[in-house]
């Protein structure tokens, strides 16, 4: 028995990632500050578009990978919901490799179900080296830095960039990653220089370092994990894979708990036991 | 001579971005520097560039020596070798001649493959933590007590399911609420030591830099 005890363990892990996902089991989540938060910065920008004579960018900036993928997709595709459905116009762009394709087929599923379509609601402005010294020379002369997008059109005659003279257009930026290192320029160069409020999504574990940037105002919202895009969902009325992962993990947290609670009553007994035997 | 020349270049391009922030953007100097930078970014851009191929260099020199020597996991390296220049091929050529079969190959290589594989390995992370949490999270300390506590409030705060367990407990509080607050108290307070410790040290670590007082950054080894 002790020695299958890691088989036991993986077995009882599987199935509760995997039999919440078959009964198709969803919760409804408490709505987090910083969620709300996140929610109401998109709000401000859509009713700031409506009052401008050309409306601003919210610049989706695609920095995850696959890896986090589970936990970052739902909540990209919430937040693109949200955009399309208050008509803001938006960019893509990533310092990952991956990361700008990936967003791009999210794009592309949502604009589908919403009948929108790729040029006029969005573009991509694909992937980028070097975040630090291409952020700082997009504040200085974007057009140096992001000359074609993702499909080669020269960047001025895609539809949706008519009317965009450089990075005081972008109303938003909404920054994607699994790591919190690659908010930290968006925090220094662009909030620091133009006040361009940023909202964040993060992996669960990532959550923490966020808070003091929230907490300080350099931040203006984030949603971390399944359980943010949860709630996000809840707010823009499309639930989806974050409200289905959350009983997931639910169940994987609570089989968690219950391992390390245990693990130590059994630790806590033998220790009695060999206290009692001693002469 | 190469020490000069490195310590030159650095300190040049560290005082660039200095001046350029420093600097009013209504004086002379200070709107020069600002134009430039577009062009700096860009120069910067080409050398990172110029690290890649080197660093694909240095991988397929690596590599191939180990396949040719027959040394330990050579395998391996040719797996790593092989998907390095298909990745590449038909990246290359789905980008400039885009026909359906290099497209397809493309998503076959990077979408079916190495996106699925990336996900598998992230994934196994949920059974090894179901392990570990059994077999080594010992509450053997006060600390060690503290943070089992604070760990599962944290994680009853993360999933629906908590709250419940508070209504049923009949807890002043709900386990989301108790989670906002260790995070944005108590975790708030350490990351900002940290933060605040991390960039006094990247400070001074750049200062080194600049003045070329970092043997490392010179290629030189320490005493």
């Amino acid at each position: 028995m002790r020695r299958n005890q890691p088989r036991w363990i993986y077995l009882a892990m599987g199935l509760s990632v995997t039999v919440p996902f078959l009964a198709r089991i969803s919760f409804q989540m408490p709505i987090s500050k910083p969620v709300q938060r996140t929610f109401d910065q998109v709000e401000t920008l859509a009713r700031d578009n409506r009052q401008r004579d050309h409306k601003k960018l919210a610049l989706l900036v695609a920095d995850w990978e696959p890896a986090t993928m589970a936990e970052i997709n739902p909540q990209v595709i919430a937040l693109l919901h949200h955009f399309m459905s208050r008509e803001i116009p938006f960019a893509i762009l990533g310092f990952r490799p991956t990361g700008p394709s990936l967003a791009q087929e999210l794009a592309e599923e949502v604009a589908r179900q919403r009948g929108e379509e790729y040029g006029k609601t969005w573009c991509n402005w694909g992937y980028k080296t070097q975040m630090d010294t291409t952020i700082q020379s997009m504040l200085s002369d974007f057009y140096t830095v992001v000359r074609e997008d993702i499909k080669g059109t020269p960047i001025d005659r895609v539809p949706v960039m008519a009317d965009f003279r450089g990075m005081e257009d972008v109303g938003l930026v909404a920054e994607f990653t699994g790591s919190s290192c690659l908010l930290q320029p968006w925090v220094e160069f662009v909030h620091a220089e133009l006040r361009t409020p940023i909202v964040h999504g993060c992996t669960g574990v990532m959550e923490s370092p966020v808070y003091p940037l929230l907490s300080s105002g350099q931040i203006q919202g984030f949603m971390g994990g399944l359980s943010g895009a949860a709630q996000y969902e809840q707010l823009v009325g499309k639930p989806g894979k974050g409200a289905e992962g959350m009983a997931a993990q639910s169940l994987a947290h609570l089989l968690v708990i219950g391992l390390i609670l245990a693990a130590n009553i059994k630790e806590g007994a033998s220790f009695l036991r060999r206290r009692a035997w001693r002469p | 001579m190469r020490r000069w020349v490195i310590t030159f270049f650095t300190f040049v391009s560290g005082l660039f971005y200095i001046l350029e922030f420093v600097l009013p953007g209504q004086t002379g100097t200070g709107q020069a520097l600002r134009a430039a930078k577009p062009h700096v970014g860009e120069a910067i851009m080409v050398i990172a560039a110029f690290a890649v191929g080197l660093g694909v260099i240095g991988v397929c020199r690596h590599h191939l020596r180990k396949v040719m020597l027959r040394q330990k996991g050579w395998p391996n390296s040719v797996a790593l070798l092989a998907s390095m220049f298909a990745m590449a091929t038909f990246k290359i050529w789905e980008k400039y001649d885009p026909p359906e079969v290099a497209q397809r190959l493309h998503d076959l290589l990077f979408l079916d493959m190495y996106n699925q594989l990336t996900v598998t390995v992230f994934s196994l992370l949920a059974f090894y933590v179901a392990s570990a949490a059994y077999r080594a999270f010992r509450v053997r300390t006060v600390e060690a007590g503290l943070m089992m506590v604070t760990a599962i409030v944290v994680m009853l705060g993360q999933i629906p399911l908590g709250d419940r367990f508070a209504a049923l407990l009949r807890l002043p509080w709900t386990f989301t609420e108790a989670r906002l607050w260790i995070m944005s108290v108590i975790n708030m307070a350490g990351q900002r030591v940290i933060l605040l410790g991390a960039y006094v040290g990247g400070l001074a670590f750049g200062i080194r830099v600049l003045l070329g007082l970092n043997k490392d950054t010179l290629l030189e080894k320490n005493p």
